[in-house]
């Protein structure tokens, strides 16, 4: 039964499937802290992607299961170290100002046509912060 | 008022503004090294800049980076704080356009601050060091003005 | 040494060129002068806004060349016709990593409101930015 994520980004949906076997731990430490409201904004390292960061998930000693460096599009990445989880709308990779290649975790994909969401998050570097909220959705 | 030190290469002698805004650690503990007479010497992988090894003293006990660069402006004074594999701090002066490298490549300084106008016989001094050799390099604290 | 006014979301703040380490780069920058373009925050060079400035695609090579991008420097890659100004970290990269720009420019006035309202553009999105000629 996989883990679903429903993801409202200024009044827009998506949908995010979690990666729970190739990920246990990270996904059953996010699936924990739901709901997180938050305010996504451009990534300024990575390239093309948002990001929230969500304080009480960072873990400077957290393994990274499903490693990943470049971000696949429509994917959802997190950054134990930082709490950082980011959603990738084109080319990304992790990245911050001492690391210009680090990994993440291949947390999660979104589902469907994530086009207007995908859009949305595009959005943030011309438009500024937009609010985010992530919930569990009924598990299917 | 910002706070700034003289800096003296072989009888050139120059202000540098210290730039405590972005380095409030590395500033303070190279101010309480004062006075410092240090070997100096060319740079051999950072390009247009001299360094000196800090043995000892608050810098020798600096922990991480502040505000990290790679490139080194011309007259800016720069501090690499010391590192499992290299312990003691490096204190670097760029004259020419100079980038922070070791022989595997780029790594990051502290910049702490940076000549004033007119240290034009200061840079000379740094760029004759590739000819004539290993001088020495002063530090003190600049009188009030 | 030539000096500009950068005015940004209301913000007025003063830059000298570095035209001793940058002669030709920043002689078509001023040549480009005065300019108003829109500036977005970058995608991959950390806390630094960019703005196009299509006359500098006539400069060819690179001068005095830096990757970081120190706070209140302008640096220009002129085959882009790109300019970034740092508010904070910044290291100028592209998708292919780690590059390298000209440095043109430092603020030199009123330099802690500028660097402030550039900042604010991680929440608020894209502002416009006016550089004139001081002289």
């Amino acid at each position: 039964m996989a883990k679903l994520v429903r993801i409202t980004l200024d009044g827009v949906v998506a949908v995010a499937r979690l990666h729970e076997e190739s990920a246990p731990e990270t996904v059953r430490r996010f699936w924990a802290a739901l709901p997180v409201e938050a305010t996504l904004r451009h990534v300024r390292w990575s390239g093309e992607a948002g990001y929230i960061l969500i304080s009480k998930l960072a873990d400077k000693t957290q393994p990274i299961e499903n490693m990943v460096s470049f971000y696949p599009p429509a994917g959802v990445a997190f950054r134990p170290e930082h709490g950082e989880m980011a959603f990738c709308y084109g080319q990304a990779q992790a990245r911050d100002h001492a690391h210009p290649a680090a990994w993440a975790c291949h947390l999660g994909t979104l589902e469907g046509d994530a086009g207007a969401f995908l859009a949305k998050v595009k959005a943030t570097c011309a438009e500024g912060g937009k609010p985010i909220r992530l919930a569990r959705e009924e598990e299917r | 008022m910002a706070k700034s030190i003289e800096v003296t290469v072989a009888g050139a002698s120059a202000r540098v503004t210290l730039w405590d805004d972005l380095a409030p650690k590395t500033v303070a503990a190279l101010l309480e090294s004062l006075p410092l007479e240090l070997p100096l010497q060319h740079c051999k992988w950072s390009g247009s800049a001299c360094f000196a090894d800090v043995s000892g003293g608050a810098m020798a006990a600096l922990g991480a980076l502040e505000s990290p660069v790679v490139s080194i402006y011309p007259g800016v004074l720069a501090v690499r704080p010391p590192t499992p594999g290299a312990p003691g701090a490096e204190l670097l002066i760029a004259y020419g356009d100079a980038e922070y490298r070791w022989p595997d490549g780029r790594r990051q300084v502290t910049p702490v601050g940076e000549l004033e106008p007119g240290a034009r016989a200061l840079l000379d001094a740094l760029a004759a060091t590739a000819v004539k050799g290993r001088t020495t390099i002063r530090l003190r604290a600049a009188e009030g003005r | 040494m030539k000096k500009i006014e950068i005015e940004v979301g209301g913000v007025v703040a003063e830059a000298e060129l570095v035209e001793d380490r940058a002669p030709r780069t920043t002689a078509s920058f001023w040549d480009a002068l005065p300019l108003t373009a829109r500036l977005t925050h970058t995608k991959w060079s950390g806390r630094a806004a960019e703005f196009t400035v299509e006359r500098l695609r006539s400069v060819t090579g690179l001068e005095h060349r830096v990757c970081s991008i120190y706070p209140g420097t302008l640096i220009a890659r002129p085959d882009k016709g790109e300019v970034l100004v740092a508010y904070g970290a910044a290291e100028y990269r592209s998708v292919l990593g780690v590059e390298y720009g000209t440095r043109i420019a430092r603020l030199v006035r009123n330099q802690a409101a500028m660097l402030a309202v550039l900042d604010r553009m991680h929440d608020e999105g894209d502002k416009t930015i006016t550089i004139r000629r001081i002289g």
